[in-house]
């Protein structure tokens, strides 16, 4: 009888201390990990969540307890977040982990970004775009999908993304020392030179870290970076550029970025905009950071030099035939990778495969979202687009791309039909 | 306006009076008398007494004395008093200090270097051999009514109070300020003791005053609480305040109550506890504050629900020499203001605990009794050097969650508070100069647990120095 008992509080010693090492193991790839759908809880006071719907244009933090699989981070903070997505009734969040206690990460992130997905109805769109962007190598956060409890109350589907700080810059680049900015959109820039008085770019360009520093350690290199972009000789241009700006990475995301359609980035319609800017300590070269792509898989046809023309650094840096065939290069790579045979299903690429397999899973979660912006055939509809988009984007790109270096007669490429597109 | 007036003159001849100048003041009326008749039993702060005096038995001055104790109108008795046989007595009061602090880094003092916030001016009395009163309010422009309470004090043993005045709760608090043997009641006191508050008391004394007890009932828990605020800025405060309160306390000398005679025979212990019916939600907890007034422990945790003190104390005063000692706790209520668990919506934190005591030794140098308060036998101006005592204090204070659960954090739900302290050292001279005035320095050393919520960040030791200027009558 004593062994009978022995043995069973050593298994149960056991299955505890198993049920705690899969606890303590989780890392933040776990929680990234969008083969599947996660689920996060958050526990907030009822009236600071009810206050946090009814200002959610204020930055306000309220206390918040989160939970994810079996993990908890006591004393988290939580505050509404976005800009345009900005929303009372499905607010987007920021987690902060160390905001009340100072040092407190989970599973190593210092904050996290719940996104809301109220700007696309086919919720996939980000979630593919950066993959895509990840999948190619170039720098950009990583996203999954939850399903958000708050109170134990389901609110609704929403995006994870990495938010991007010091942790997040020490993925990317190894380096989690250096100076990090979010750029603020103001009005229509098009990096033009604004002058030497700093102040003109502390307004657009907000420091993530070291924000206590001079203006002349955080905007310095900035205010160099974007004379030489508007000043310099265009026979030294790219030498002088390449001072304050890693041209590669810079060339590879803009181009990926068209091929993804994105409306609203660096070269977007609406100017400068949904950047981050990364600058190594004791250096002036800087990086860009994707972020916030759901404007993303916008059109098939939409042209991969849109942007170039308005934007000074594009316009001069594509009147190098070197760095402009490295452009092309790179957004005909972009369709390669988003065509790639994908070996589960051959008749669709990966792009197209990761989509079907995205909206399969959030499917059922966005049917039961009470606080999404558009009804279940909206979702329906758009998520068609994206498939059409995934289809079709890869002929029309490779024909562009053929049409402006002039390997083909210049000519309107045109938009295959669903279903017989050639990828 | 016109008692002011009256009393700034009756005050200047009592000054004048203090000198030996024979038909200057009319007739002197002996000190044991003077006692008597100031002494109220409701309070048992600023008691005076002139046990420590040589009796006086010459039958003429005795003669003269019952003369004085007789007089009807105005009479100079310590200070100026209106009397009308036994059956009215009305002495005017004036409380004047000045303070001048001096910290490592001058920014941390609000105030002036010369602090006088302390000015006030009142009146006590009887009337009919057993209604006490007394009104006091400060001299300010922006100044309060501080006590304002009648005592019925028939019976010595079953008397009844009410007004406003202090909650029975904590030795220090409840001496005045001008009694005090360091400059600055202790931080555990002046944080933790209640204050003031409008309310009713029962209380009396009995064997010989070997026992002495407080019952009361108030409106609130007290004037020392930090006033009320909504738990969001821009919501209204609480429709209703904090309360009411209930507060009991009781002190015993054993070796009086048993007869003892020597030294054992002052030794005072005692217990008090005071409890509120409901602090309404809100960042409404007790806080902690250095000497300076800087919080090291500021109103920021919500409290909600019933908030309770307890006290121990302990006075011993043989001979010439005084032992202090005090034992306070704070719990306070959180109900229903946390973030919530799986199985509770808005659950309830535990509560918030402030804690702490002090002990205190004095020596009269010059060897006058302590027990009752300090009268310098041979004061200036009457060919003596006045009274010099000193004395040394260490005290401390500390908040933090009843239990821990989680991380200890700045979040004003966080069920672990991020707890602070403070310690204290307190070494003072004083300097009885008569029976109105002390001059007082105490050198302070501060030490606090948080080096980041020290009135100097990254430095959570320091020194400080006040000097303090007190006029009583």
């Amino acid at each position: 009888m004593r062994a009978r008992a022995r043995l069973v509080l050593a298994l149960a010693v056991a299955i505890a201390a198993g049920a705690a090492t899969s606890v303590a193991a989780q890392t933040s790839n776990d929680l990234f990990n969008d083969q599947k759908l996660q689920r996060i809880d958050l526990y907030v006071y009822s009236k600071d969540w009810a206050r946090l719907k009814a200002a959610s244009n204020e930055n306000t933090h309220y206390p918040a307890d989160v939970r994810w699989s079996g993990l908890a981070a006591r004393n988290a903070s939580i505050r509404s977040r976005g800009s345009g997505s900005r929303s009372g009734t499905k607010p987007g969040l920021l987690i902060d982990f160390g905001h009340y206690v100072g040092g407190q990460t989970f599973v190593g992130l210092q904050r996290l970004v719940l996104k809301n997905l109220t700007q696309d109805p086919s919720t996939v769109r980000e979630f593919l775009a950066m993959k895509l962007l990840r999948r190619m190598g170039i720098p950009a956060p990583r996203e999954a999908y939850a399903t958000l409890y708050v109170n134990n109350v389901y609110s609704g589907l929403y995006g994870i993304v990495e938010n991007l700080d010091a942790v997040a810059t020490q993925r990317l680049f190894g380096d989690g020392q250096g100076y990090l900015y979010e750029y603020n959109w103001l009005s229509y820039y098009y990096f033009t030179y604004p002058g030497a008085d700093l102040q003109a770019y502390a307004g657009m360009y907000i420091p993530v870290t070291h924000e206590a520093e001079p203006p002349s350690a955080l905007y310095g290199a900035i205010e160099a970076w974007t004379r030489t972009v508007n000043e310099a000789a265009d026979e030294e241009f790219v030498g002088s550029v390449q001072a304050y700006l890693d041209l590669i990475p810079f060339v590879r995301l803009t181009a990926a970025q068209a091929y993804l359609s994105e409306l609203d980035d660096f070269l977007g319609s609406w100017a400068i905009n949904n950047v981050f800017i990364y600058r190594s300590p004791g250096k002036t070269v800087h990086q860009l950071i994707a972020w916030d792509e759901d404007h993303a898989l916008w059109a098939s046809d939409y042209p991969v030099t849109a942007g170039h023309d308005e934007n000074v650094l594009m316009r001069r840096l594509m009147a190098s035939s070197e760095w402009k065939s490295a452009y092309f290069a790179t957004v005909l790579e972009a369709a390669d990778v988003a065509n790639q045979v994908n070996e589960d299903a051959p008749g669709q690429g990966w792009l197209e495969a990761e989509a079907i397999r995205a909206i399969g899973m959030v499917r059922a979660a966005v049917y039961a979202d009470p606080y999404k912006p558009f009804t279940n055939d909206e979702f329906e509809l758009d998520a068609a687009r994206v498939l059409s988009f995934a289809q079709q984007r890869g002929p029309f790109v490779r024909c562009e791309v053929a049409r402006l270096t002039r390997t083909v007669p210049a000519r309107p490429c045109l938009v295959p039909a669903v279903g017989r597109a050639s990828r | 306006m016109t008692a002011a007036i009256w009393a700034s003159g009756t005050m200047l001849a009592g000054l004048l009076c203090a000198a030996p100048t024979p038909g200057l003041c009319g007739p002197v009326i002996p000190a044991a008398s003077q006692t008597a008749t100031a002494q109220t039993a409701a309070q048992q702060t600023a008691k005076k007494s002139d046990k420590g005096k040589p009796k006086k038995k010459n039958p003429a001055k005795a003669d003269d004395a019952q003369k004085a104790k007789d007089k009807n109108g105005f009479v100079w008795k310590d200070r100026p008093s209106l009397r009308f046989g036994k059956n009215f007595r009305m002495d005017f009061r004036l409380k004047l200090q000045a303070d001048f602090l001096s910290t490592p880094d001058p920014t941390l003092v609000d105030a002036p270097a010369l602090d006088m916030d302390r000015r006030r001016f009142g009146i006590k009395g009887s009337v009919l051999q057993g209604l006490e009163y007394e009104v006091e309010h400060d001299l300010r422009a922006d100044g309060k009514w501080r006590d304002v309470y009648l005592n019925v004090a028939y019976l010595p043993y079953a008397q009844a109070q009410s007004g406003k005045f202090k909650i029975p709760f904590s030795l220090e608090e409840l001496t005045g300020p001008t009694d005090l043997d360091f400059v600055y009641r202790t931080r555990v006191v002046d944080a933790l003791a209640c204050g003031r508050a409008v309310g009713a008391m029962a209380h009396g004394r009995l064997l010989k005053k070997a026992i002495h007890y407080q019952v009361g009932y108030f409106r609130d828990d007290g004037e020392n609480a930090p006033g009320l605020e909504p738990t969001y800025a821009d919501e209204p405060l609480p429709a209703d305040a904090r309360g009411p309160a209930f507060a009991g306390r009781a002190t015993v000398a054993p070796f009086r109550a048993a007869g003892t005679k020597g030294l054992l025979k002052t030794l005072e212990v005692g217990f008090s506890a005071v409890s509120t019916a409901d602090v309404p939600e809100g960042p409404n907890h007790l806080q902690g504050q250095s000497i300076t007034g800087y919080h090291f422990f500021p109103r920021h945790y919500l409290a909600s629900g019933k908030r309770a003190r307890q006290g121990f104390e302990l006075v011993w005063t043989p001979g010439s020499f005084g032992v202090k000692a005090e034992y306070l706790t704070s719990s306070e209520a959180r109900e229903g203001v946390g973030v919530g668990t799986p199985e509770q919506l808005d659950h309830t934190l535990p509560d918030l605990v402030g804690s702490g005591w002090y002990v205190s030794g004095t020596w009269v140098l010059t060897g006058e009794k302590k027990d009752g308060g300090i009268v310098p036998r041979r004061p200036v101006f009457r060919g003596g050097f006045g009274a010099i005592e000193v004395g040394a204090r260490y005290e401390t204070l500390r908040f933090r969650s009843a239990t821990a659960d989680g991380p200890a954090s700045t979040s004003r739900r966080s069920p672990t508070v991020l707890p602070n302290a403070e310690q204290a050292f307190t070494f003072g001279v004083s300097w009885y100069a008569n029976k109105w005035i002390k001059v007082q320095l105490n050198g302070v050393h501060e030490h606090f647990d948080d080096p980041q919520r020290s009135p100097m960040p990254e430095r959570p030791s320091f020194w400080s120095s006040v000097f303090r200027l007190q006029f009583v009558l």
